[in-house]
This record gives structure tokens, C-alpha cells and sequence, in this order.
């Protein structure tokens, strides 16, 4: 139904990707104004869209280009000695906040990390809110637990290196417990070593303020090669490097009851994973579940600040 | 009568069913997966459920979950069409309110579900195009005069539409020709054509050799269009899904812009174009359609005008009336194509009303049912029906949704008068159009 703001803002945001010419004009300020081919290609994933949205395959040369602008507009930088990626040219200026995000999440980077069922089975992502607590999913825990909801020593590590490129060095941490499960809302805190944190090495803040629909996010995680959720595209997003640290950039599509929806190209094993404001590096949320060309979904930071605080 | 029509599928429902449970979208990616032949038709699958979903939302952010929604999206109405049919299948239903019952189920009923609602998604295939006789058909009894009724977006067997088919069949002096614009809701398939449509259909009782003639439109066609074809054509004896019926002085056209979505299929052109040529200085066509050929609101629909082409610019189309659009819009005579466009499209779908200053409407002088609103684009000015809708009392409040009703034409020899009704057949506009 025309008319309502989120509606609107559905329509606002396919015009700015796909239809009202910023995607074009950004493409052909990049390939040059003589390259027509990359404008077509920007028409042909509209087109693609269209066609997928309404329950009607695409032809090869539709998806294919839609696999050129998802990799354009959503690409997922990895993270390397403790720094991420610069964002291509051609889609650095859809996030202006970038360069200043990736100073302000060096002190939290090695906060975030690989959950591995031990001793190298990587299963998720999970982040430090304080010395000793790790946040991640419940279905992470789960899978780790073999269902059970309960862990000890010896079960579970936490890597919070683990990059691409790099050698990682760093003994894994102990996952030693559980602090505390939150079911309906998948939210699983896990018990870990004390951290040593410094200036340089910090535990995540989280932004309890409501986010705006429209806000520039990230998702840090490690993300899985997951072809059954995710059949297309995900081969030319990672380059087939899975499970090592990696930068979504993306947007909150919308919010709902403790959630948060974004589009930040995530896999399975980014599930845990802390969404961050590109503004503040603080996080906004955390990110539980995704459906492809659907939505991410996030638990928001107020409801999970609500689960944690009594176990700080 | 309502006791046997499916309950209505809310957004609500739907968005608990479906996001409650991470299980329930994995459960449908991989059953979307199990029953495609490769990863391209996957994933196509999993894009369509979940735009589905995301117009769902869209759709019902104004009526949250409290009257029928049907948005123009073919997934999300085929889901809820399969949603409406299993909770009735497995009595899962509960009233919504004391007029209105809805499907009532769980993300426990949809993981059961949704292997099968894929299933059924995947065989749907358009129905069997059927070619329409080359000449009108006569209408019976005088040849010089009759009435007409006309129904747009009719097809949800509640709220105005079945007090408009009443008004209709006491009329004392009775129709010659009824005639829907289409939209049986959600996506008319054989239980909705039968129990929201055909059910309630105005008889004629005055007029017992009544011609009934019905449009085919996009919600018909997202069941691929079988009951329409099926059901509703034999039904009205009506030859096709495109068609002519005349009298000395008119002859009235119905085109179809679903089969092919908002295009005309076929062979309807160079069929329209030997009518309209046969009856050049003989008799004045008239069109009808579910979808617009203009509109203040909507968009135009460039392949149906740009294929008609000089049949439209040319001056050779009296009137068209067309739905699709949810409201009573009265244009004023185009100043280039020459033609009264008339969207009847409220006949029974709940719309919501429209801040129409915003788009420079004002208030009619001494009439409060209508605004009058400038030119738009290729949409000439014109009135719009405005108001509350009683109809909609016990659902929601009134005041949000505008009203529903029908139109009735008068044709005396090679005059036209023409009147909106309310449901209950007052008359809120007539007036001679030529």
C-alpha cells in the first residue's frame, strides 16, 4: 500500500540503488562515461531484482550483473594486523563514515572473535563486553553445547585474531562456561579468560539509543561458506576466503520489537556477530539471523544491554 | 453466506509465523531448495518469499492487521491464499472481530506447511488464453436502450461488496449488462472465485437475459488465471477474457491487461481495431479493463496505450472505465484523446483515504462526497469520491477508509447518463454525460 513511511523508505532506498540513477551515475563516474557496459550492467540488476522478486528467474546476463552491483554496494572488506580493508573507490562514496571507522574499531578489533568448537572447528562469532564476558547467539552455544546449553573447559575457543594473510599467533581462549542464555531473543553469554585490555585493546560499548532506519552499519564476523541459505553470489563477495575476519558495510533497513533489520552481506558463521554504527564504532546490535535477498536480523542494543547488565 | 468465505490472512499472523522462529526461513530455504531444479530458480524463490514478506509488512502498516489486505505482489497474495486455505483445512480459524474471521496459526503450522505452499507455488501455470468471437455480441430486449452496472476490485465477498450486489438486484428497473473490472482477492483461486465472487454476484432479476461480463486483472492471474478461465467465464457465457457487446449505439469493449501483466496479449489490438473501424460514424466504443490507461495516483501503463496507439489518440474511445486502483475517480473529458476515463475500483476492497489537498484537491462546493482535483501529467482533472466508510464499522475506524459503491449508465439511443451509488444504491453523483 503506497503511502506509509516505511513503504516509502523501502522505495526510497531501491530508487537510490537500482533506479533513479545515483547507482548509475556512481558506476559510470568509476568505469568512465565512455563504458557503457557498466551502465547496462546497473539496468540489468535492476532488472534481475524485479524479475527474482516476483518469483521469475533471471537470465544469466540479468544475474550476473546483479552479482556486479551486490559486490559493488556491499562488499565485505577483510580485516588484516588488526585493521580493515580500505572500501573499493566505486563504493566508498555510498559510506562516507568509513575512513573514520576504521581508526575508531582498531581498539575493539581483537575484541571480536572466531568461536571455534575445539580445537579449530570455526561455528560463529563473538565479541568482549568486559573482561571476562563473551556475547554471542544461543544457536551458537547450542551447536557448541551439542544442544546441552551448558559448556566447560576444553569444549570451545574463542580466536580473536584469526585474519586473512597473517599467521595467527595468539594462544585461543578458553571458553569456560556459561554466564547466562536468553531463548527467545538468541542471546547466549559466554564465560571466558580474563583479557588483558589497554588503549590499544579495548572490550565493545554498546549504544542503547534508538537507530534510525537509513543508519551506515558493520557487521565484524567470520563468515562461512554457506551455500544452502545463500546460493548465489557468495563465491565473487568473499573470493572463497571463509571463516576469517571481515567488514560488512550495510544500513538498518528497518526495526521492529528488539530488532533491528540491515543488509549488511553476512554468512552462517557471522551469526554473534556485533553490529556496529560506522559513526561510533559502538554496537547497535547483534546480528542473529539472515535470509538472502530478504533481511539480517540483530537483536538492538537496548534489549541486549537490558540481558547483560545484571551479569557485568 | 460469509459463514463459507476464507478468513482473512493477516500481516500479523503471518510476520509471527514466519520471524519468530530462525526455523521457519530455513525450513523455507531449504524446502525452496529441495524443490528447484537448480540454485538460480532457489534463490529466485527465496528472494520472492522474502520481498513477499517485506511488502506484506508494507502493505499493512496503515491497516495494522484489522481489515483484508491484498497487496500487487503475486507471492505474498498466493502465500496468503495458502495460508487462508490450510487454517480452514486443519479449523484453524478465529474470529477477528464479531464481523470477520482470520486464519489463526502458528510458526509450528507453518513449518508443516511450507514444503507444500512451494509445491503448489511451483505448478501454477497460466490458464489456456481463449479467443474471443471476431464481432460484438448483441445485447437482448431494446435496441436502443439499456443499463449498465458497473463493479471494480470487487471480488472480497465483504464490507461494500455484498451490499452493493444487493442494491443492484432490488434496482427496480433492473440491468441489461453487469460488468466487473476485476480483482478477486487474494489471488482467485477456484475457493475465492466461487465463494468471494460468483456467490455474490448480483443477479438481475428484472432482466433475465442479462449479459455478465467480468475483466481479468492481476490478482485472478496470480492463480494463473484457471478460475477466472474456468469458472467464471462459463458461468457468465462469456466467450473470452476480452470482449464486445453493442447495441444500436454503442458498443462496449472489455480488454484484458492481466494475462500479460498490464499489457494486452494476443490478438486484442487488430481485434479492437477492426470493431472500432466497423463502427467508425456508426457507434461510440466504450473500454473497459481492470488496469488504468491513466491516472493521478498510480502509474500509466505505457505498453497497453502505446499498443492501442491511434485507437486512443485519435479520438476514436468515448469512455473507460477500469479498477485497480481502489477508488471512484471521475475524469474530466481528455483534452487530447478526447475520452472519459472513469476508475470504478470500489467496489469492495478496503482503501485508504488520500490527504487529496496535498495533491491541490479541494472540497466540491455543496457536495462533501467529492473532491476536485487539477490535471496530473496525462490525467485531466477531475472529482474523486471521498469520505468515511460505515462499512468498515466493527473492523476499524471509518474515518481512515474511503467509501465503496458502484456505478450504474443509463444509454437512451446515443445518450448517456451516468450515476455513483453507495452500497445501498443512493445516488451520490449522476449527471448526462453526452
Amino acid at each position: 500500500m503506497p503511502g506509509d513511511k516505511k513503504h516509502n523508505w523501502y522505495l526510497a532506498r531501491a530508487e537510490r540503488a537500482f533506479q533513479n540513477g545515483n547507482v548509475l551515475e556512481k558506476v559510470k563516474a568509476i568505469v568512465g562515461p565512455n563504458n557503457m557496459p557498466a551502465i547496462e550492467q546497473s539496468k540489468l540488476a535492476e532488472e534481475a531484482l524485479t524479475r527474482m522478486k516476483a518469483g521469475k528467474k533471471p537470465t544469466p546476463k540479468q544475474l550476473a550483473a546483479l552479482e556486479f552491483v551486490i559486490r559493488l554496494m556491499r562488499p565485505v572488506p577483510l580485516s588484516q594486523n588488526g585493521a580493515l580493508a580500505n572500501l573499493d573507490k566505486q563504493v566508498a562514496p555510498s559510506f562516507p563514515d568509513w575512513p573514520t571507522f576504521q581508526t575508531s574499531i582498531k581498539p575493539y578489533l581483537y575484541s571480536i572473535g572466531r568461536i571455534d568448537i575445539a580445537p579449530k572447528e570455526g561455528i560463529g562469532t563473538g565479541f568482549l563486553v568486559s573482561d571476562g564476558i563473551l556475547v554471542t547467539n544461543k544457536h551458537v552455544l547450542d551447536i557448541l553445547s551439542k544442544g546441552s546449553g551448558e559448556l566447560e573447559k576444553g569444549q570451545a575457543v574463542v580466536r580473536f585474531k584469526f585474519e586473512s594473510g597473517s599467521t595467527d599467533d595468539e594462544t585461543p581462549t578458553d571458553i569456560t562456561g556459561v554466564i547466562g542464555v536468553h531463548d527467545e531473543l538468541d542471546i547466549a553469554l559466554l564465560k571466558v579468560n580474563k583479557q588483558k585490555f589497554t588503549k590499544t585493546r579495548q572490550p565493545l560499548a554498546l549504544d542503547t539509543t534508538p537507530v534510525e532506519t537509513g543508519l551506515a552499519v558493520v557487521a565484524i564476523g567470520y563468515p562461512f561458506e554457506d551455500t544452502k541459505r545463500n546460493p548465489l553470489f557468495i563465491n565473487a563477495l568473499f573470493s572463497k576466503k571463509y571463516g576469517v575476519k571481515r567488514a560488512a558495510p550495510g544500513e538498518v533497513s528497518s526495526t521492529g520489537e528488539n530488532s533491528i533489520y540491515h543488509d549488511c552481506s553476512t554468512l552462517g558463521g557471522n551469526s554473534g556477530s556485533p553490529i556496529l554504527s560506522m559513526k561510533t564504532a559502538q554496537v547497535v546490535g547483534l546480528h542473529r539471523d539472515g535470509y538472502f535477498l530478504y533481511r539480517n536480523e540483530a537483536v538492538d542494543a537496548a534489549s541486549l544491554n537490558e540481558f547483560i547488565q545484571p551479569h557485568l | 453466506m460469509t459463514e463459507d468465505i476464507n478468513p482473512i490472512v493477516t500481516f500479523s499472523r503471518i510476520n509471527k509465523a514466519f520471524n519468530k522462529s530462525e526455523a521457519v526461513m530455513s525450513t523455507a530455504h531449504q524446502e525452496a531448495e529441495a524443490k528447484s531444479k537448480d540454485p538460480v530458480e532457489a534463490a529466485t524463490r527465496m528472494a520472492a518469499l522474502g520481498n513477499a514478506l517485506k511488502v506484506l509488512e508494507a502493505a499493512d502498516a496503515q491497516a495494522k492487521s484489522k481489515v483484508l489486505v491484498s497487496p500487487d505482489d503475486a507471492v505474498a497474495c498466493l502465500l496468503q491464499t495458502f495460508l487462508a486455505q490450510k487454517a480452514v483445512e486443519e479449523n484453524k480459524v478465529q474470529p477477528l472481530n464479531p464481523h470477520l474471521k482470520e486464519a489463526k496459526f502458528d510458526d509450528h503450522d507453518v513449518l508443516g506447511w511450507i514444503g507444500s505452499f512451494f509445491t503448489w507455488w511451483k505448478k501454477i501455470k497460466p490458464a489456456k488464453w481463449q479467443t474471443a468471437p471476431p464481432d460484438p455480441e448483441t445485447i437482448p430486449g431494446n435496441p436502443s436502450d439499456f443499463r449498465l452496472a458497473v463493479l471494480g476490485d470487487w471480488g472480497t465477498g465483504r464490507y461494500g461488496a455484498p451490499v452493493s450486489a444487493k442494491s443492484i438486484e432490488n434496482d427496480p428497473t433492473g440491468y441489461d449488462v453487469l460488468m466487473h473490472l476485476g480483482d478477486v482477492y487474494y489471488s482467485g483461486d477456484d475457493k475465492e472465485v466461487q465463494k468471494q465472487f460468483l456467490d455474490f454476484w448480483p443477479k438481475s432479476p428484472k432482466k433475465p437475459n442479462a449479459v455478465n461480463r467480468a475483466c481479468n486483472s492481476n490478482h485472478e492471474m496470480y492463480t494463473g488465471g484457471h478460475a477466472y478461465f474456468k469458472k467464471t467465464l462459463p458461468t457468465f457465457r462469456q466467450k473470452a477474457s476480452y470482449f464486445a457487446v453493442q447495441n444500436d449505439h454503442w458498443v462496449l469493449c472489455g480488454l484484458d491487461t492481466a494475462y500479460a501483466d498490464k499489457d494486452l496479449a494476443k490478438e486484442q489490438v487488430l481485434w479492437l481495431r477492426r470493431i472500432v473501424a466497423q463502427n467508425q460514424g456508426v457507434r461510440k466504443v466504450i473500454l473497459f479493463s481492470h488496469h488504468q490507461p491513466l491516472s493521478w495516483i498510480e502509474e500509466q501503463h505505457p505498453k497497453v496505450v502505446g499498443k492501442l496507439g491511434d485507437i486512443i489518440t485519435g479520438g476514436h474511445i468515448f469512455a473507460w472505465y477500469w479498477g485497480h486502483e481502489h477508488r471512484c475517480v471521475l475524469y474530466d473529458q481528455h483534452p487530447q484523446w478526447k475520452l472519459h476515463g472513469r476508475c470504478v475500483g470500489h467496489g469492495g476492497y478496503p482503501y485508504f483515504r488520500k490527504d487529496w489537498a496535498k495533491m491541490g484537491g479541494t472540497p466540491e462546493a455543496g457536495d462533501k462526497n467529492w473532491v476536485m482535483l487539477p490535471a496530473k501529467g496525462f490525467a485531466p482533472g477531475g472529482r474523486v469520491l471521498d469520505g468515511p466508510n460505515p462499512l468498515i464499522g466493527g473492523h476499524d475506524d471509518p474515518i481512515k477508509y474511503g467509501p465503496q459503491g458502484y456505478m450504474s449508465v443509463q444509454f437512451s439511443g446515443k445518450h448517456i447518463f451516468e450515476t455513483v451509488h453507495a452500497p445501498d444504491g443512493t445516488k451520490l453523483y449522476d449527471r448526462q454525460l453526452v
